[in-house]
């Protein structure tokens, strides 16, 4: 080891005062979610993510820190002092945990019941006038899968956390300081909405493709793996639909990045492709299909899938954002003539 | 003290007791797991009671223990995130509870304390914008340059990808020195499933062989 030894001295000391000085904890867009990485500890991460997120907490200063914190808070048993809180807490009242209790168990979902078979009969004649006037339908409207999947969309847009597009979708700028999802208390409350009309709906009709369409959606949102389990369901239910192929897409996607798995990456692709031979000039699978192209296929296929999508739309602000890649992938290219594919953008 | 308090510390004791020893629960008594399961169900109010009666000190000492990271100390807010973390729990038909494995026995507590983190977390960072300190740790003097540092990490690093150091003693090399975890707290990681002996071990290895290396130039 004759570079490093030039400087002198025992390297073990060297390195460990280096990382007493120089250590600089910055969040960048590769790090995983942090809920994710506390989860290493009571061993709830898969084997091949748990090796990827332990070798990414080892090298980056952010996410090593946020471990080495989660291990100082979770490994340590209670202190005396406490203990002594936990037993003034409020929940440490037997009556306010009945409380909780009881909210917990009432939050139930609806009557799968048809509105008008809940109503009593004495309410029909009144039900109908709001009927007549459209209010009786507003309920019904608000947990739509329609109106759903518009509050999705609505989260997507104001707090974008991914580079894909979803179905029915504005652009939004994407804001890479949410990591790979929304965690819970970051959703904004279109998701939070969004996610309560899904459990209703589910628990009323736990088969719907729809429904676990926009489950999926919703978890892809907030960066949950299990958005892919979801959407393959809904995707084996309704194998035509293209719009459960975008999603499906996009959570491959956004677990392949996750992961940098390459596998994944491919899947993307293919579930997009898919999903463009039901529908070749969907703006969202085109721009979607050109994203992962990127990552697997050489810059001509990848470049070819930007040139597509830019005829269909080449004024939006999606447009802008194809314009990037398709600089980025010509300008890789011209550089770079022995690599075969073409690194990620970076925005 | 009244009845309820009496009650409470009692509780306290008693879920401590369970947690040292994770693997045994009290004669005649369901497992953690078993609890956790049985809540799964939202509708089962009294697998629900035991959870909180089991779980709670648990959890409120976790809560505090997150929120004083942020520099928060109020009972008030400790209650309100407490119950923020059953209402994780119960959330989207109590998905939380669904997804949870029981890949050990006792693994349930270190979940159950990771959920309420988050939950502490996530409160702080969307709520209050703020992060917990993540500064670089106080100066050492005998700190060298920052490239001279750098490159000798790129030395280490190419020396511990070669075999026979697996991808898991590297990961233990580096969270030891470089992130500054000790022996114990990388132990806590259940994913890399060592005891604390075990991780020493590595450690001692491993600082053998970069030593060994070096001085070898």
């Amino acid at each position: 080891m004759k570079t490093g030894d030039r400087f002198g001295g025992d390297p073990i000391d060297r390195l460990r005062a280096g990382a007493m000085a120089h250590r600089r904890p910055q969040k960048t867009r590769g790090c995983p979610d942090e809920d994710r990485l506390r989860l290493l500890l009571p061993g709830q991460i898969e084997p091949a993510e748990a090796e990827k997120l332990l070798t990414h907490a080892a090298e980056c200063d952010w996410c090593g820190a946020v471990l080495r914190e989660a291990a100082q808070d979770l490994s340590e048993p209670p202190a005396r002092e406490e203990e002594e809180l936990a037993g003034k807490a409020r929940l440490a009242d037997p009556v306010r945990r009945q409380e909780l209790v009881e909210r917990i168990v009432r939050a139930k979902p609806p009557d799968p019941k048809p509105w008008f078979l809940r109503w009593p009969a004495w309410g029909f004649a009144t039900a109908a006038l709001v009927a007549a006037l459209g209010g009786a339908s507003y309920e019904h409207w608000v947990r739509s899968p329609a109106r759903t999947g518009a509050l999705l969309a609505a989260a997507y847009t104001k707090h974008r956390s991914m580079e894909m597009r979803l179905p029915g979708t504005a652009w939004g700028q994407e804001r890479i300081q949410m990591g790979t999802g929304m965690s819970s208390s970051h959703e904004p409350p279109e998701l939070l909405d969004a996610t309560s009309n899904i459990s209703r709906g589910l628990e009323a009709h736990p088969d719907d493709a729809r429904w676990l369409q926009l489950e999926g959606r919703a978890d892809l949102l907030e960066g949950k793996d299990s958005a892919i389990e979801e959407l393959e369901r809904a995707r084996s239910l309704r194998p035509a639909d293209a719009t459960i192929l975008v999603d499906l897409g996009a959570a491959y996607y956004q677990k392949a990045v996750k992961e940098d798995d390459p596998v994944s990456y491919s899947l993307a692709y293919q579930r997009l492709s898919e999903g463009l031979r039901l529908k070749p000039n969907d703006p969202t699978l085109l721009f979607d299909q050109a994203l992962a192209a990127e990552h697997i296929q050489t810059p001509s296929v990848a470049q070819a899938a930007w040139d597509a999508y830019l005829k269909v739309d080449s004024t939006s602000n999606f447009a802008a954002e194809a314009h990037a890649h398709l600089d980025n992938i010509k300008k890789n290219w011209s550089n770079s003539v022995l690599t075969p594919t073409i690194q990620p953008p970076t925005r | 003290m009244t009845s309820g308090q009496a009650g409470s510390e009692e509780e306290v004791r008693l879920t401590l007791e369970v947690v040292e020893r994770p693997c045994e629960s009290p004669a005649g008594e369901e497992s953690p797991e078993d609890v956790l399961r049985q809540c799964a169900n939202l509708r089962h109010a009294q697998a629900w009671e035991r959870f909180l009666r089991r779980f709670n000190p648990l959890i409120v000492a976790t809560v505090t223990r997150v929120m004083r990271r942020y520099g928060f100390d109020r009972a008030g807010l400790s209650d309100d995130l407490v119950q923020e973390v059953y209402l994780k729990f119960s959330a989207h038909r109590a998905k939380v509870l669904r997804e949870f494995k029981p890949r050990y026995p006792g693994a349930v507590f270190g979940y159950v304390k990771v959920i309420a983190a988050n939950v502490v977390h996530d409160h702080f960072k969307s709520k209050v914008g703020k992060h917990p300190d993540h500064s670089p740790l106080p100066d050492n003097l005998a700190a060298r340059d920052e490239t001279e540092w750098r490159i000798l990490i790129h030395e280490i690093d190419s020396l511990l990808k070669k075999p026979p150091v697996s991808a898991r003693d590297r990961q233990i090399f580096w969270l030891y020195f470089r992130q500054g975890l000790s022996a114990k707290e990388i132990a806590s990681i259940s994913s890399l499933d060592l005891t604390i002996k075990g991780v020493e071990s590595v450690i001692v290895r491993l600082n053998q062989l970069v030593r060994k290396a070096f001085q070898g130039g």
